[in-house]
């Protein structure tokens, strides 16, 4: 299932991406909250669409988006209004996300 | 460029190959299925590098056979995830709606693979490990299963 959210930027200058993804959509893998400060044994891949490129913003102000789980056996019920987990390409924490709805 | 079957093409991450993994080479006769095979368990005791697998889509598969190098996603990832079987590789291949493209073998070098961040169990596929490109420039890599070439 398919949820509206804000996607969080984390500046250059804090370890994030050094430009936004030119592209509309974009897989990263997920960390949430009660997954605490690391990964745990159970890392799931979260795909986020974008309506424009995020690399065509002018700044880094928060890109909106829908997201969802890569995968049907994921835990779907991470993903809910006022949920926000972080996403990381490798070790490189890359934005928050807030899911909206 | 036909390909008709596994064990099509070696290529590289970036620049040449150190002298030593030429050895590597001979990866393109080891076994598909599971584990690494004689030739990377013979590479492995050599302390010449680890092997690992990656899922290609078909877009990345299709740019790596035509420029025999594996080049950074333009998503803005740094690096690629790699898994431990080719079995984990093809499952990976398919999936995140794109259409699946090939399996590949990378064997990282002795010297690089500390720089190798271990993710852990990943989408419920299997393990997974994150390199950054950094780590691959020295890699060798060959294609050990083709699905698809053609990308939609």
């Amino acid at each position: 299932m398919t949820h509206s959210a804000l996607v969080h930027w984390m500046p250059a200058e804090a370890g994030g991406v050094k430009a936004l993804p030119p592209v509309l959509r974009i897989i990263a893998q997920s960390l949430f909250v009660e997954d605490g400060t690391k990964w745990q044994d159970g890392v799931w891949s979260v795909v986020l669409l974008f309506d424009r490129p995020p690399a065509e913003q002018t700044d880094r102000s928060p890109s909106e988006a829908n997201v969802e789980f890569a995968f049907d056996t994921a835990p779907h019920e991470r993903l809910h209004a006022g949920a926000w987990f972080s996403i990381h390409y490798g070790p490189v924490k890359v934005a928050e996300v807030e899911v909206l709805d | 460029m036909q390909y008709g079957g596994a064990f099509l093409y070696v290529g590289r991450v970036a620049g040449a190959a150190q002298r030593p993994l030429e050895i590597a080479g001979m990866v393109v006769t080891a076994p598909l299925a599971g584990g690494m095979g004689m030739a990377g368990e013979g590479i492995n005791a050599l302390n010449l590098g680890r092997t690992f697998y990656r899922g290609m889509d078909a877009v990345e598969a299709a740019d790596f056979a035509a420029n025999g190098i594996l080049r950074r996603s333009p998503n803005g990832n740094m690096g690629k995830y790699l898994t431990n079987s080719a079995a984990a590789a093809e499952a990976w291949a398919g999936t995140f709606g794109s259409t699946p493209g090939a399996v590949a073998r990378v064997i990282v070098p002795a010297d690089a693979t500390s720089a190798i961040e271990f993710i852990g169990r990943k989408d419920g596929i299997g393990m997974a490990w994150y390199a950054p490109m950094e780590a691959l420039k020295n890699a060798r890599v060959s294609i050990v299963r083709v699905i698809n070439l053609t990308p939609k």
